[in-house]
């Protein structure tokens, strides 16, 4: 009976001290769920907290306001329970958002720079500032883009003056058809849309003279104010590329070219095409262009000449050699003259052709170039450097990196016409590119 | 007999050292699965030239870690050649210089992320289409 009893108590004793193991490890067990359940709340919340931070990161450069309008709904993390299903709407949304994710980190701003000075007989000697050129190429969306220039520089008296120089914004239909709208460079030949206003871009440091700006005296329409298609069709390895635009026709105003930014003056419109042939890998580009337009001047009659001009050019650049030849044919019809020239049909010509040679970051290259406009032509006697000449030029080119290089430059310049004056001119430049 | 067995063994381990060693230097170039590009568009897409897949805009971006391999095998220009290439670019058509990331997880990342994202990376990919591996 002794025995039952201390069998009982000790049995009783036993369950009494397995009572609190049974508690704890069942309070164990809930304590181990809840954890995991807690944990698994910290991972969606930290999926959803890092997709909510790439979203606004991507969409920090597009504004304060995109930001700050994303910005308060941050607390709304903490709803854990539909934390997975936001953060797959999320990730959905910015896969179909991506080039949007790209197209708004931010709106690319460069720019070109240089300081130089040189000496010219019969020219003011010494250091210069050069330009500053300043650019944005905003992304709009995965089609729409723009493309803003703007250049601050000094005139011949030393004011400085800011230009819009390109202001266009395109869209990209496709890789062989992309259409800009508003003021952009005139795409005849190759030079004048290869190297723009970013004298880093150039080899040497001045442009074939015929080609210089219209502010700086040149006596092509460097600049158009319209429309402009472009674009590339592969054909096996090589490429065909084309240009086609139509603008306002220029005006000849105080002897320059004014590429009437705020509409024709005489109502005419100018018109353009520039075919190219691209092989070697991108490296060889053979082309022709053409372009029309009804030029009248700033004089009461006014002066009207039908010009256009015609011309082969080729390029070849494949990193050692550049070689580069540009030919112009002017057909000009002085339709209404009160100059005393002749009303009819004149014929000029302008050419040049260009070649360097890069030894590691150095550069020696010579232009030659010739110019020969008939000055019974109104459209080249209106325009203050519309006189015939020849040059011959040689430079040293140093690229210090691909953002900057440092060239000196010679040239000897012979005009034909009105007895001016041969020159000499020596220039050198450090230009920078950001 | 023992003879054999040892060259036949030290030649097993000389091709699996030759495999690792080419492994490791291959390349592959990767897009979102939305893209569809042949090898031959690879280059293009690189220097702006080629900017749509389909109806997709294509957005390629590079790899700090195997640039050069990729500028030497796929590009086959220099990182010099191929900086100017984009100052000319950016500053002609307006179009921006790919972004580049750290290494092969960014760029993965990238792809997976972006519709149109194309990409290179050292070691072989998972859950990206590969549009071309370049052995060493």
């Amino acid at each position: 009976m002794k025995s039952r009893i201390c069998i009982l108590v000790s049995a009783a004793l036993l369950c009494v001290s397995q009572l609190p193991q049974a508690a704890l490890a069942a309070d164990e067990d809930a304590r181990i769920s809840d954890l995991e359940r807690k944990l698994e709340q910290s991972l969606q919340l930290i999926q959803q907290l890092s997709a909510r931070v790439k979203q606004l990161e991507a969409g920090a450069a597009a504004g304060g306001e995109t930001a700050a309008a994303q910005a308060p709904q941050a607390p709304q993390a903490p709803q854990v329970p539909q934390a997975p299903q936001e953060t797959a709407e999320m990730h959905q949304q910015m896969g179909q958002m991506g080039g949007m994710e790209s197209a708004s980190a931010g709106v690319p701003f460069h720019g070109f720079a240089d300081v130089g000075g040189g000496t010219r007989q019969g020219e003011p000697k010494g250091f210069t500032t050069g330009s500053l050129d300043m650019y944005l190429a905003p992304q709009f969306s995965d089609r729409v883009r723009g493309l803003f220039e703007a250049l601050i520089e000094f005139d011949d008296s030393g004011e400085p003056g800011i230009d819009l120089e390109r202001a266009q914004i395109g869209y990209a239909f496709r890789d062989e058809f992309t259409l800009w709208g508003g003021r952009f460079h005139t795409p005849f030949g190759y030079y004048n849309t290869a190297f723009h206003h970013g004298q880093l871009m150039q080899t040497s440091i001045r442009k074939p003279r015929f080609l210089d700006f219209e502010d700086k005296g040149g006596v092509m329409p460097s600049h158009t104010v319209g429309v402009w298609a472009t674009g590339k069709f592969r054909l096996g390895e090589s490429k065909f590329a084309y240009d086609a635009f139509v603008g306002n026709s220029p005006s000849i105003v105080d002897n320059t070219l004014d590429m009437n930014n705020i509409g024709s003056r005489n109502h005419n419109a100018s018109t353009g095409l520039n075919v190219g042939y691209l092989g070697a890998g991108g490296s060889l580009k053979v082309g022709g262009h053409y372009y029309r337009a009804r030029v009248a001047d700033d004089s009461d009659p006014a002066d009207v000449t039908d010009m256009s001009f015609v011309g082969p050019y080729a390029v070849y650049d494949d990193g050692l050699w550049e070689a580069i030849y540009e030919y112009y044919r002017y057909n000009n019809d002085n339709v209404i003259s009160n100059t005393g020239a002749p009303t009819g049909d004149h014929r000029s010509v302008a050419w040049f052709a260009q070649l360097g040679r890069r030894f590691g970051p150095w550069m020696p290259y010579a232009r030659y170039e010739k110019a020969s406009f008939t000055q019974a032509d109104n459209y080249f006697s209106l325009l203050a450097n519309g006189r015939s000449y020849t040059r011959e030029l040689g430079g040293l080119r140093y690229d210090v990196n691909p953002r900057a290089a440092f060239t000196v430059e010679l040239n000897h310049t012979k005009q034909d016409d009105l007895s001016l004056p041969d020159y000499n001119e020596f220039r050198f430049q450090y230009a920078i590119g950001f | 007999m023992r003879r054999t067995r040892i060259s036949a063994v030290a030649l097993l381990v000389a091709c699996l050292a030759a495999s690792v060693g080419a492994s490791a230097a291959d390349l592959y170039v990767i897009a979102n699965d939305a893209v569809d590009l042949q090898p031959s568009d690879i280059r293009d897409v690189y220097l702006g030239e080629k900017q749509f897949s389909g109806s997709v805009r294509l957005h390629p971006v590079d790899n700090a870690a195997a640039q050069e391999a990729f500028l030497a095998k796929v590009m086959q220009m220099s990182s010099t050649a191929y900086a100017t290439a984009w100052v000319k670019k950016a500053f002609r058509q307006g179009l921006t210089q790919p972004p580049r990331q750290a290494n092969d997880a960014e760029v993965i990342e990238f792809v997976q992320r972006n519709q149109g994202a194309v990409g290179y990376v050292k070691a072989a990919p998972a859950g990206v289409k590969v549009l071309q591996r370049l052995p060493d």
